[in-house]
């Protein structure tokens, strides 16, 4: 039995914004991220499952309970704030504690908890201090040594290290993780950010104007992603979606093509003639990114440097088993990769354009054009 | 004597005096001057054409503290105080928290608790001389309407000084309301919704959050109240003259009687010499002792 479960959740403001017909379940001890691009209802929808926010229809079950009606203190659950929603007049170890000293959980275990909470996250000799004086990674990590110390099977964080610099991001991203699975928490995690979403959750719900768009493991949203959406949303860079036309097919299918599949070929030798926009040398590679009329993100890599110029001519190849076909109408997938594009796209970018392939040197011989 | 360091040393002295300096002027002017002149005034005696006045020491405090009247009148302002003080606060804080909930017409809630701080003191005192006429006020209107007997609530010495009260309360407990008002509105409303997940109740939240971040505003307000207890006394003029038989004099309204109708002008000075004293005491207390077990920002 699932433990976390929601039947066709609706919430908006005037028929506008908020979550509209939201579904899914969630076992026991997974790790669930909510992505999507801001106000797209994330927060809304986890609100609703705190039982800060009520549905207008729909309901929300936790461990086989209907909590739909319940107040968020009767769900059995923590919450992580973006803000991390710190009291201000309290001590660290008086905001960990608010939660049990509320409940009235006894002294010697408010220490017990207090303890290992503080030794999870590292907060040990700032007890006594204002959330004022801490910096704003330790304020984040008193915002999770608060939701640990409460021991409820669910936790919920909303954008918890939107905060951070990138840098302290890496490292409490692993912490949460490792919070997570050592105390066997139920988490649901929402982010904008699909790096976050992708390297920590077990499943991804990727949303789009409040309702869902794809559900699935970070594998599947990014072999298989459902809907031209989540093709555009997810890797970094995204798919590069090509008009039918394009590429000899027929006008009512968009082909879907990772990146990391397309390679570059001579002028003649490849399906598509297209114009370098941009070159980003990333250190081991280096991005080129391409204009064509039918294209929209097309983008390569090639491996180390390249002296490839920009605005030049190239053809691109588009493997045919590595092409994913969306309806042009509905935007759903109707055809997935042929095999295992995992391994296809290891053999193109290994068999692909080194600085040594033959025709890259032919290439680099041509006078680089201007666009018209 | 001309190494940089002392230089740029009295560089800098001299900037600071520089901005000290207007608000020092007009403090010593206003303030600090009159305040040493009045004590000066308060050990000479009063001076009449025949006998000069000549200096006595503290004998105007020791005819003061002989006199049963001012006995009366600091107690007087001591039950207005603990009376006025402690509930214009509690209303304050109360009308606060319900104009700041989510509440139908919040604006006009908002405006009808703050009139009567707009009102000056004497057109407040104005009305409710209307509210306590005898007979045919509104009071005694309402309570005739309930069967009780006309009360005249301004003409007794059991019930003057309660019937001052609750016009000062009236007029006070809007305008701190204010104050309470914009200090809640700094509260961040997801520090409500974490206290509900960890399962606080309203009041709880109240007692253990709002509270303590409200404390500087108390202090604030408290120090307010306390001043306005002492200097607050406009309506006295219009509602009792002090009386009857002094049952609702204050001292500063005993003050002033002494000042400017008896014209003795030292015994006067006396009084105001005390309580700038007590005031200056109270005040120090509570910054002092309070403020160390108070939240700010
Ligand atoms: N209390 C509210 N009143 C009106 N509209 C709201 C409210 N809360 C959220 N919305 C709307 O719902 C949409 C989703 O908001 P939110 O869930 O906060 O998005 P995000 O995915 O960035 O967290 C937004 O368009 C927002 O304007
Ligand atoms: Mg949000």
């Amino acid at each position: 039995m699932s433990f976390l479960e929601l039947k066709g959740i609706t919430r908006e403001w005037n028929g506008q914004g908020g979550v509209k017909n939201v579904s899914f379940a969630l076992p026991r001890g997974a790790f669930m991220s909510i992505l999507g691009p801001s106000g797209c209802g994330k927060s809304t929808l986890l609100r609703l499952i705190a039982g800060l926010e009520q549905p207008q229809a729909g309901q929300i079950h936790i461990e086989g309970r209907d909590v739909t009606a319940r107040p968020a203190a009767q769900r059995n659950l923590s919450m992580v704030f973006q803000s991390y929603a710190l009291f201000p007049h309290l001590s660290v170890a008086d905001n960990v504690l608010f939660g049990l000293k509320v409940r009235r959980i006894g002294r010697s275990e408010q220490v017990r908890r207090l303890d290992k909470a503080l030794e999870m996250t590292g907060l040990q000799g700032l007890e006594h201090r204002k959330p004022a004086q801490l910096s704003g990674g330790q304020r984040q990590r008193v915002a999770l040594a608060r939701a640990a110390v409460a021991e409820k099977p669910l936790c919920l964080m909303d954008e918890p290290l939107s905060n951070l610099d990138a840098k302290l991001r890496h490292s409490v991203r692993r912490d949460i993780r490792a919070l997570a699975r050592a105390l066997g928490l139920t988490v649901v995690y929402v982010t904008h950010d699909q790096g976050e979403a992708m390297s920590l959750s077990d499943i991804v719900v990727l949303m789009n104007a409040g309702r869902i768009e794809q559900i699935g493991s970070p594998q599947d949203l990014f072999q298989r992603p459902a809907t031209t959406f989540a093709a555009q949303f997810i890797g970094e860079p995204p798919m590069a979606l090509v008009d039918g036309p394009g590429l000899a097919l027929n006008d009512d299918v968009i082909a879907g093509i990772r990146p990391e599949a397309v390679a570059l070929r001579p002028i003649g030798a490849g399906d598509l003639t297209a114009t370098i926009k941009d070159i980003e040398f990333l250190g081991s590679k280096t991005r080129i990114a391409l204009t064509h009329p039918a294209a929209h993100g097309l983008a390569a890599f090639v491996a180390g440097s390249t002296n490839l110029a920009l605005w030049q001519m190239v053809d691109v190849s588009i493997p045919e088993n590595d092409r994913l076909l969306f309806n042009a109408q509905t935007g759903k997938l109707e055809k997935e990769p042929q095999q295992n594009s995992e391994t296809r796209i290891r053999q193109n970018t290994a068999s692909g354009i080194g600085p040594k392939a033959p025709f890259h040197l032919n290439l680099s011989t041509k006078p680089a054009q201007k666009e018209p | 004597m001309t190494d940089p360091f002392t230089l740029e040393r009295r560089r800098r002295a001299i900037h600071g005096w520089l901005l000290l300096s207007p608000a020092l002027v007009m403090l010593s002017v206003f303030a600090f001057y009159p305040s040493f002149a009045t004590f000066v005034t308060s050990l000479w005696s009063r001076g009449t054409r025949r006998r000069p006045s000549e200096f006595v020491g503290f004998e105007n405090y020791q005819y003061l503290f002989e006199d049963p009247t001012f006995w009366l009148v600091a107690w007087n302002n001591l039950l207005y105080a603990a009376v006025t003080i402690p509930i214009s606060i509690t209303l304050a804080l109360a009308m606060a928290l319900w104009a700041n909930a989510k509440i139908p017409a919040r604006s006009f809630v908002r405006t009808a608790y703050f009139t009567p701080a707009i009102l000056p003191m004497i057109a407040a005192a104005n009305l409710w001389l209307f509210f306590y006429t005898p007979s045919f006020g509104i009071l005694n209107q309402i309570g005739g309407l309930l069967g009780a007997d006309p009360v005249n609530w301004l003409g007794q010495p059991s019930t003057a000084l309660w019937a001052v009260c609750a016009v000062t309360i009236w007029k006070e407990a809007g305008f701190f309301m204010i104050f309470y008002l914009a200090a809640l509105q700094t509260i961040p409303p997801d520090l409500k919704e974490a206290a509900e997940i960890e399962g606080a109740s309203r009041w709880t939240y109240l007692r253990r959050v709002v509270l303590p971040l409200l404390m500087p505003t108390t202090l604030f307000i408290l120090i307010n109240a306390m001043i306005n207890s002492v200097k607050l006394i406009d309506h006295l003029f219009i509602l009792t003259k002090g009386g009857p038989s002094d049952s609702s004099k204050l001292i500063l309204y005993y003050i002033w009687e002494n000042a400017f109708a008896y014209f003795d002008r030292p015994t006067a000075a006396a009084m105001t010499a005390l309580m700038l004293a007590v005031l200056g005491a109270l005040a120090a207390f509570q910054f002092l002792m309070l403020d160390k077990r108070t939240h700010y920002r």
